[in-house]
């Protein structure tokens, strides 16, 4: 029997540790996958140690010093186990080390796109009856409907059922999971659009449920990508500001759960006196306004961190994102101090006194440049093992200069390996794959990047009293109103409001209802409608690796 | 294709001190096997089929590192035999040593008149006290002989009478230039061959196979013809860790290479002709001492 992709509306929303709400979502399972991978790291550690067979692992001979070290793939979770025994607990040491280092080397090779990757088939979906995208893989195939989300697993025998003569059993069995040949939908945009009516879904903000504060365009450090402009000598936000700011923030959401505040910058800490005046500020208005909860968090650089800073943000129950982009080689290729010189030392002293606070949820913002590209799952497993950080958030590309600077569909194969990775290691990765999985399990359109399902927005507050309402866009003028304004007319907020699936080809898209065509700051970013070529294979990448995967289970 | 390979000759150093004249070796040069080509040696065999090696010469004794080698073999799930001309004390200690952890050994010798011819001094009887000094399931002595009378040839048996020590047997092969230099033609020694092997005949039980070998090897010498593709059931490891189908072959592949360019050199057929030298490695029911 064809197999439908099993439902599932309880994903953990959590450890958004710096970033929407809608950007969480972990699925432990993924074992076909992982099996897979365990099976090449497996293959290339043969190549490189002296070794024979066990069953369904390995076991490393080794002379100097003279021990064995078994090799097997770990059989309920990605990643494989390295136990070794030398003789004396000091050559076990050296023996494990050692061959933790060449798995460590091996995993790091295969999740480089530097080795020649041929395209890969089965990001290229053929459609079928000319409503299904098909996803063909070693004779198995899998159906997606692009509008409803549901998706079936064929084996070989029904992908040749399939085409056979209709009605063959496959042609039945199909039709009652409600793949059917008839009445293809003439327009795909509007069945789509029709969907998300039915579902509710509505791309028009409500509200500004949380502020992206930006204190200060100063920072310590000069990363070559920021998308703020830093140390231009514009004034500080000030306590008037800041306070008219917050005041609109919890007016906007009296009675409401949650409201949530984010320090940020330049770098937030050099103005860590007013994220105080802020954070004192912000418990008077929610026990005014009635708002049970203020999530806090602060994405700082980890150069800098006093004491007195520590101590607040474990008092506040802070979410910490340390923006860090790799190990030391790759993270110093863009992220330097003002002075030019590396920040590292400094960011793994300030990183350990973080972890090793009780209370705070500490993360990490990792973004994909062209110096840790190829070279994710390593900064991932570097990020884990060495920073002691289990969170990391990869966030999504946009465009730079009117382009996208990366290559969408190697970054989707790459996220898949480094979430492995993370996964492997007791670690945790978001990124978009984990739209596209949320959005498979749930057969729910995921369009919106900076909305929350609730319909309400994440903003950015900044100095001299203007608000925008993309969070990542603070120059863009039809994103920038002042407090007044958008408490005169709520309808500002539309600025932000995407518009699904703006041009004719997106119809053609499977990743349709995944990714909903560019947003508005995309849109802005890149000087018109049309899609840069490396988002829609990113969206249609992510897409192709999530239908594969069906087996979250978490 | 060639059948898969389940035994391996591991050279352990590239010179050897006995250095018989006649040797026809096709590697010599000094150094000797490293641990770390071996393993990888070992395990790349295991790989493809190979469950026994035997460590030869140079002179396996000699070897620095002699247990560890014997140690590794067995911990890749190997058995291990040696072919050894171990004669000083020191040889049969190092021998000694780990012959309890080998599956055969076997002693080189040289009849009196291989001895003359290639200036060695490995006697039959100072192999069998080397035999007798060792502890393993199965013991060897191998004579390469030339010029045996029968006086030597009973000898010989009485030497390894009743002490479980099988005896294997190669006729030097003198080349023709060494021939010419002695005033002397193939036929001359071909006639001398199978005199030595009648003596040898009258006191040793000389099996079918070794005998076909014989009438093999003289079919090659006096035709020329390389008729025959190297069908070597033991592939050969040299001790800078080149694999070859046998110690005489031309084709050759680095242990260090990928596994996959070892495995596509030993599933190729083998390019290697069988000539005279080397055609004892291939004899079929040759007792060959990894056999």
């Amino acid at each position: 029997m064809p197999k439908p992709r099993r439902e599932k509306q309880n994903h953990l929303i959590y450890a958004d540790v710096v970033d929407s709400k809608s950007k969480a979502g972990v699925w432990m399972g993924e074992r076909a996958s992982f099996r897979d991978k365990q099976a090449r790291i497996l293959e290339a550690l043969k190549d490189r140690t002296d070794w024979v067979n066990l069953e369904g692992a390995v076991m490393v001979i080794s002379a100097e010093p003279a021990g064995l070290t078994v090799i097997a793939p770990n059989p309920t979770l990605p990643g494989v186990i390295v136990l070794s025994d030398g003789g004396s607990p000091a050559a076990s040491a050296r023996l494990q080390a050692d061959a933790e280092d060449k798995v460590r080397a091996v995993m790091a090779e295969l999740g480089s796109p530097k080795r020649k990757r041929r395209p890969d088939p089965m990001a290229t979906p053929q459609l079928l009856w000319g409503k299904y995208f098909q996803y063909d893989r070693d004779g198995e195939a899998v159906l997606l409907d692009p509008i409803t989300l549901e998706s079936v697993l064929l084996d070989s025998g029904e992908v040749s059922d399939l085409a056979g003569v209709s009605p063959t059993a496959t042609h039945l069995a199909l039709a009652g999971l409600g793949f059917t040949q008839d009445g293809p939908a003439d327009d795909r945009r509007e069945a789509l659009h029709h969907r998300l009516h039915t579902l509710g879904i509505d791309p028009t903000p409500r509200r500004i449920s949380g502020l992206r504060v930006v204190l200060t365009d100063r920072c310590n450090m000069a990363c070559t990508y920021c998308f703020v402009d830093t140390n231009t000598g514009k004034p500080d936000m000030t306590e008037q500001e800041l306070a008219a700011g917050l005041e609109f923030l919890f007016e906007q959401n009296a009675g409401q759960e949650e409201v949530s505040i984010q320090w940020f910058g330049g770098e937030p800490t050099i103005r860590f006196d007013l994220m105080q005046y802020g954070d004192e500020l912000a418990d008077t208005l929610a026990a005014r306004y009635g708002v049970e909860r203020v999530r806090r968090t602060v994405v700082t650089n980890g150069a800098r961190l006093t004491d007195e800073a520590l101590d607040h943000f474990v008092q506040r129950e802070y979410g910490v994102g340390i923006s860090i982009d790799g190990p030391p080689g790759i993270n110093s290729a863009n992220r330097l101090l003002l002075g030019g010189q590396p920040a590292d030392d400094r960011i793994r002293r300030n990183v350990r006194r973080l972890v090793e606070a009780k209370g705070l949820h500490v993360g990490c913002n990792l973004t994909p440049t062209a110096s840790n590209i190829g070279r994710l799952a390593e900064s991932v497993q570097w990020i884990i093992d060495d920073l002691g950080l289990k969170f990391i958030y990869v966030n999504t590309p946009i465009p730079t200069g009117g382009k996208w600077r990366v290559n969408g569909a190697e970054l989707a194969r790459e996220l898949y390996e480094a979430r492995l990775t993370a996964l492997g290691k007791g670690g945790m990765l978001f990124s978009v794959l984990d739209r596209a999985f949320q959005a498979l399990d749930t057969r729910r359109p995921m369009l919106f990047d900076h909305m929350q399902g609730d319909r309400s927005l994440n903003a950015a507050l900044l100095p001299g009293d203007r608000v925008s309402v993309c969070d990542i866009n603070f120059t863009e003028p039809s994103f920038l109103h002042t407090l007044d304004e958008l408490r005169a007319d709520p309808a500002l907020l539309t600025s932000a409001t995407k518009k699904v699936a703006p041009i004719p080809a997106c119809g053609d898209c499977p990743a349709l209802a995944i990714c909903g065509g560019p947003s508005r700051n995309e849109q802005a970013l890149i000087g018109g409608n049309t899609p840069d070529p490396q988002m829609c294979a990113f969206y249609t990448s992510t897409l192709a690796v999530a239908v594969w995967d069906n087996t979250g289970v978490q | 294709m060639s059948a898969p390979a389940r035994t391996a000759l591991v050279s352990t150093a590239g010179h050897c001190e006995v250095a018989c004249s006649f040797c026809f070796r096709a590697d010599r040069a000094r150094g000797f096997l490293t641990i770390a080509t071996y393993t990888r040696a070992l395990s790349r065999l295991k790989e493809t089929g190979v469950e026994g090696v035997c460590l030869t010469g140079g002179e396996p004794t000699h070897h620095p590192e002699l247990r560890q080698l014997v140690r590794l073999a067995l911990q890749f799930g190997m058995t291990v035999s040696m072919v050894t001309s171990a004669r000083s004390e020191a040889e049969v200690s190092a021998l000694a040593e780990v012959a309890h952890l080998l599956t055969n050994v076997t002693v080189s010798a040289d009849s009196q008149g291989a001895m003359a011819l290639g200036r060695t001094t490995r006697t039959a009887a100072s192999a069998v006290t080397t035999l007798d000094a060792v502890d393993t399931p199965s013991k060897v002595l191998h004579l390469t002989y030339w010029d045996v009378e029968g006086e030597e040839a009973t000898q010989l048996a009485g030497l390894v009478a009743g002490k479980g020590i099988n005896v294997q047997l190669s006729p030097v092969l003198v080349s023709e230039d060494a021939l010419r230099r002695d005033g002397r033609s193939i036929q001359d020694a071909l006639r001398q061959r199978a005199r030595d092997t009648a003596s040898l005949g009258q006191h040793l039980r000389l099996s079918n196979g070794y005998r076909s070998y014989l009438d093999d090897l003289r079919r090659m010498q006096l035709t020329k013809e390389e008729i025959h593709p190297c069908r070597s059931v033991t592939l050969y490891v040299s001790a800078k860790g080149e694999v070859r189908h046998c110690p005489y072959g031309t084709s050759e592949i680095s242990v260090h290479a990928s596994r996959t360019e070892i495995r596509a050199f030993l599933d190729a057929p083998a390019t290697d002709r069988v000539v005279p030298d080397c055609a004892a490695i291939c004899r079929p029911a040759s007792r060959d001492c990894a056999a």
